[in-house]
């Protein structure tokens, strides 16, 4: 449960401080550019992950980003699993927390998400299998061999990430 | 090199599946619906027009254009100029893939330099910065990447072998 001082503490960082919170967001938006993801996303994302906690209402103050804008937004994080969201004690209000073990359990349930694609997969190319005359069959059969095996590849890489993860938390 | 044009209804249906399933799960979530969809088609269809592009998902011609670009920036696909209309090709998924990681890790580390100026900043001037809001937050911050980076150091000669392995495959 949530103690009243870990919410009432300010947002608003100061002087040489505030330089380097924006050169963060910077660096977190390049990252996000590069991963394809969607810039305001990345941006609520990116203060979440610099500040561990922080309300809507402060979320707004920071992005400069509508209420609703960030209602999306947040809820979109929610469902990849990256944040959690909890109640302040005596209000109505919510506090959406960066938790470093969520980053490990993101990638695990990502893992699972990809064995069911692979699954679903699966079942279409043996689809295509009965049509295997008609045009395009051929093609997206072999695309689905790809994809999969791109699947096969990312669980070597996830592997290392998580690795490499543990790792740093041991330290 | 040509575009593969009209499937059949079956195949039609078979592959709508597919992007639809994609689209719904968190792959799609992070990008949003429109750079996913399009994303998505050239993982089914490999090589395409902007046309056919237009036709598969009813975007705009601008917005197909502007998410074309973006790709190519970002090293996703490859254009060939040499027909008329230009195709937009993703070659290989796996190797896309590969690339697209070793990409990313390199993005980050191009930032180590600047993060480790910040860090010596915060080290020297840590009783001065200190009296200021933010000092815990932004020092945590800085070290969690530094971290980080050296992690990706490390991965990033793995990745570049495996991506090698799969181009020989």
């Amino acid at each position: 449960m949530l103690k009243n001082q870990d919410f009432l503490e300010s947002h608003k960082f100061e002087g040489r401080l505030k330089e380097f919170e924006q050169i963060l967001i910077d660096f977190i938006m390049d990252s996000g550019r590069a991963k394809s993801v969607e810039p305001t996303l990345q941006k609520v994302l990116g203060y979440i992950a610099i500040h561990r906690k922080l309300t809507q209402k402060q979320l707004i103050d920071l992005t400069q980003l509508s209420s609703g804008t960030i209602s999306k937004k947040l809820r979109e994080i929610l469902r990849l699993g990256i944040i959690k969201k909890e109640k302040i004690p005596k209000t109505n209000k919510s506090i959406y927390i960066i938790a470093p073990e969520a980053i490990g359990s993101a990638v695990d349930t990502a893992w699972e998400e990809f064995t069911e694609i692979s699954i679903f997969l699966k079942s279409k190319q043996d689809e295509l299998v009965k049509y295997k005359e008609k045009k395009g069959s051929k093609l997206l059969s072999g695309r689905i061999t790809g994809l999969l095996k791109t699947f096969e590849a990312m669980e070597n890489i996830w592997s290392d990430i998580k690795e490499n993860f543990i790792h740093q938390q041991k330290k | 090199m040509k575009v593969e044009g009209i499937f059949d209804p079956e195949i039609t249906k078979i592959e709508t599946e597919i992007i639809s399933y994609l689209l719904n799960s968190t792959i799609a979530a992070a990008r949003g619906e429109i750079t996913s969809k399009i994303l998505f088609y050239f993982v089914t269809r490999k090589d395409l027009t902007q046309a056919e592009l237009q036709r598969l998902t009813g975007y705009s011609v601008g917005k197909i254009s502007q998410e074309l670009n973006s790709f190519i920036d970002l090293g996703l696909i490859e254009i060939y100029k040499k027909t008329k209309p230009w195709i937009y090709s993703m070659d290989s998924i796996v190797t896309e893939m590969f690339s697209r990681a070793i990409n990313l890790i390199k993005i980050n580390l191009k930032w180590e330099s600047q993060f480790l100026d910040i860090k010596k900043e915060l080290e020297e001037d840590k009783n001065e910065l200190q009296k200021f809001n933010g000092y815990d937050k932004i020092n945590k911050s800085i070290e969690e990447y530094l971290a980080r980076f050296a992690g990706f150091k490390v991965v990033l000669k793995l990745w570049e072998e495996l991506k090698k392995k799969y181009e020989r495959e």
